[in-house]
């Protein structure tokens, strides 16, 4: 069946990995793409990837990945069709919809509707209890005085959670134990909720202890079908920002799919959803599972549906915003194998997990059998403060989990990223931990069992580590030391190594292997 | 050449020797003779410790080294022998920090202190914002409030003294 509306040229709003994920589709699809960057991406990959590229303002996001005219001038510039929002910035925001569509342009994506009947977590949750999808116990309206966030903080029972209204990635959630914290909890999701989302309204409910965080992928299209995709397990947090997801999930079965995925696809036609959704539930001890949230778009996981059914979501969302129906029913998905993603952020693992900023200098990343990487980094990228820390995504997919497992420790030992400091450490220990590996793991894990996840050097490997460290610091000193001489060869290293021509990276060799001790 | 690699308490004596287009290393009595390839202009090197081969990713700073390999970041400091030395005086003195450093780039979004203010060790007293989350920083000492030397809203860079305590 032929487009109803055929789109030709697809503006990315967005930058680093997701927008050359989404150019990459654009490519296979033979659509040309347009990047908008910052004076900060001027060589990022989005802008290098793309067919066409605008600038759209100044380094601080509210003044360019953020400012909605600035994407329509550049839309209207480059004489796109199309605009596709990513994740993160203006991908959830019903007024953008708007302005994209007055324009005459497609926006890839649920309409300004679905998107405030979902983006408002209130408001979402009050029509998901009218369409019977199971909610989350707690306060259907936002906290309004600081008597009525404690006198229905004891009604629901400590712990809860305090979330802003217009939250998302983490961003504005605080856990409360006791009274005692509630108040000052409830200021800084607030402002934290201002700053990020302009909006610091925020709500109070149960906060359900060693729940999992399983969500539900969904597809809707313009002739009203909507069908599910299976589950991700994103259990595997900290701070309430997913590091790790994997599917299958390890206590999804057949029945349980079939339920959640029951529920996912009528929550999205209860709100006339179309294009690619995810439902969020946590899922307790008893399988019961509860709705958090809908995020309208794609998300940061997406690729580990991809690798295990064989689709291309990004296609798929291109193809319902031409008008075209879902390419498949439910009974023709399918998924084979299991897959895991990693997600790399610029967060120092060893210190605290704080925010790492820096240049990059050395940058290998991983290939081989079974492994996807989608990344934004390139020798020399700029990690600044101004964007979200994610860097990149290494997706395996394995014919079990146990082979899953096995390929995501390989892969990750052939990772090298100096200059910025990264959570790579954290997610080898999670991947080689007892509560990863048997699968019997839930939200709290990380924050729980601190001691299975801290730094910890055995005393074996200390002194290999002992040497190299004394050996490097011998040759950098003696590197920098006779580095503008030209006569002879002081520091004894010979010419520096160049890989072939191409850049082709040397490989890893298997040299602390996972589970080797060295 | 000796030296004295600090890992996180642990402190090792290591022995490094230019052996016939080789290092010669010898740390607790046993020596490893180490072929070293440079890859990447100093940042990442390819090693054979007698034939174990393993990737290094090198970030250096001052005495601090930090290795990549494998996935995994080893911190460690490499001292000489006078600077072992002088850093064995220098603890006996003993010297705990008295201001508080931002931990990391970025915005100041809060001081909940003023100078003449007392705080307790553990105390937050401000909060700093970088990509888009806020991060409470505490003190580690109890003390007096002697400046406070960064206004809301204003950028400061990683180790920059925000509080001073006295």
């Amino acid at each position: 069946m032929a487009p109803l509306r055929p789109i030709q040229k697809i503006l990315v709003a967005n930058r680093g990995e997701i927008a050359f994920r989404i150019m990459r589709t654009c490519r296979e699809m033979g659509i040309r793409s347009v990047a908008v960057y910052s004076d900060a991406d001027r060589s990022a990959v989005h802008v290098r990837a793309a067919y066409q590229a605008v600038r759209i303002g100044p380094e601080p996001s509210e003044e360019s990945y953020l400012c909605i005219e600035a994407v329509l001038e550049a839309a209207k510039q480059s004489g796109a069709d199309a605009i596709h929002p990513g994740f993160g910035f203006l991908s959830e925001n019903a007024k953008f919809v708007r302005a994209v569509q007055d324009a005459g342009l497609i926006f890839i994506g649920p309409s300004a509707e679905a998107m405030e009947a979902m983006g408002d977590k209130i408001e979402a949750r009050r029509r998901m209890i009218a369409a019977g999808v199971p909610v989350v116990p707690g306060l259907a309206d936002p906290v309004e005085s600081d008597e009525q966030l404690i006198e229905e903080a004891r009604k629901i029972g400590y712990p809860v959670m305090i979330k802003a209204s217009a939250g998302g990635g983490g961003k504005g959630i605080r856990i409360v134990h006791e009274e005692a914290d509630v108040l000052a909890a409830a200021e800084r999701a607030s402002s934290e909720a201002l700053t990020a989302f302009g909006n610091g309204a925020i709500y109070i409910e149960k906060y359900m202890e060693e729940p999992r965080h399983i969500e539900v992928q969904v597809f809707g299209d313009s002739q009203g079908n909507v069908i599910h995709l299976g589950e991700r397990e994103c259990s595997i947090q900290r701070r309430h920002q997913k590091v790790i997801e994997e599917r299958p999930s390890t206590i999804v079965d057949d029945k349980l799919r079939t339920v959640m995925g029951a529920s996912a696809v009528r929550a999205a036609q209860a709100i006339g959803y179309e294009g690619a959704g995810t439902l969020e539930f946590l899922v307790d001890r008893h399988k019961q599972h509860y709705m958090l949230e809908m995020n309208t778009r794609l998300q940061v996981e997406h690729p580990i549906t991809e690798l295990t059914s064989g689709l291309d979501l990004v296609r798929w969302q291109i193809l319902v915003a031409q008008g075209e129906p879902l390419p498949l029913s439910q009974d023709q998905i399918e998924h084979r194998g299991h897959a895991i993603e990693c997600r790399v952020y610029a967060e120092d693992a060893d210190h605290g997990f704080l925010p790492a900023t820096g240049r990059v200098g050395r940058l290998e990343l991983p290939a081989g059998p079974g492994v996807r990487v989608d990344s934004g980094l390139f020798d020399g990228t700029e990690v600044g403060m101004h964007y979200d820390p994610m860097l990149a995504k290494i997706c395996v997919l394995g014919a079990d989990r146990e082979q899953a497992i096995a390929r995501m420790q390989r892969a990750l030992t052939e990772v090298t990223i100096t200059g910025v400091r990264t959570n790579l450490p954290f997610l080898r220990r999670v991947l080689d931990s007892e509560p990863f590996c048997s699968g019997n793991y839930d939200t709290g894990t990380i924050e729980s069992r601190p001691e299975v996840f801290a730094p910890h050097v055995s005393e074996r490997r200390e002194r290999h580590v002992a040497m190299i460290a004394a050996v490097m610091a011998h040759v950098l000193r003696r590197r920098r030391g006779f580095v503008d001489r030209s006569a002879g060869d002081p520091a004894g290293l010979g010419a520096p190594f160049r890989p072939p021509s191409g850049g082709a990276s040397t490989s890893w060799v298997d040299a602390f292997r996972p589970g080797e001790d060295a | 050449v000796k030296y004295h690699v600090l890992i996180g308490d642990t402190h090792h004596e290591v022995d490094v020797v230019r052996n016939s287009g080789k290092w010669s290393v010898t740390v607790d009595d046993v020596t490893t003779q180490i072929d070293i390839c440079d890859l990447a202009d100093g940042q990442a090197y390819s090693l054979l410790l007698d034939d174990r081969s393993v990737d290094v990713g090198v970030e250096e700073s001052g005495n601090r080294v930090s290795l990549l390999i494998a996935g995994r970041r080893y911190t460690t400091e490499v001292l000489g022998e006078r600077e072992w030395l002088a850093r064995s005086i220098e603890k006996t003195s003993g010297e705990r920090e008295k201001g508080v450093r931002a931990v990391m780039t970025g915005i100041v979004r809060d001081v909940l202190v003023k100078p003449g203010d007392t705080v307790e060790a553990g105390q937050v007293v401000f909060i700093l914002e970088a990509m888009k989350m806020e991060n409470e920083v505490k003190c580690e000492l109890a003390g007096t409030v002697k400046t406070v030397s960064a206004e809301i809203g204003s950028t400061v860079q990683l180790g920059d003294v925000i509080v001073e305590l006295e």
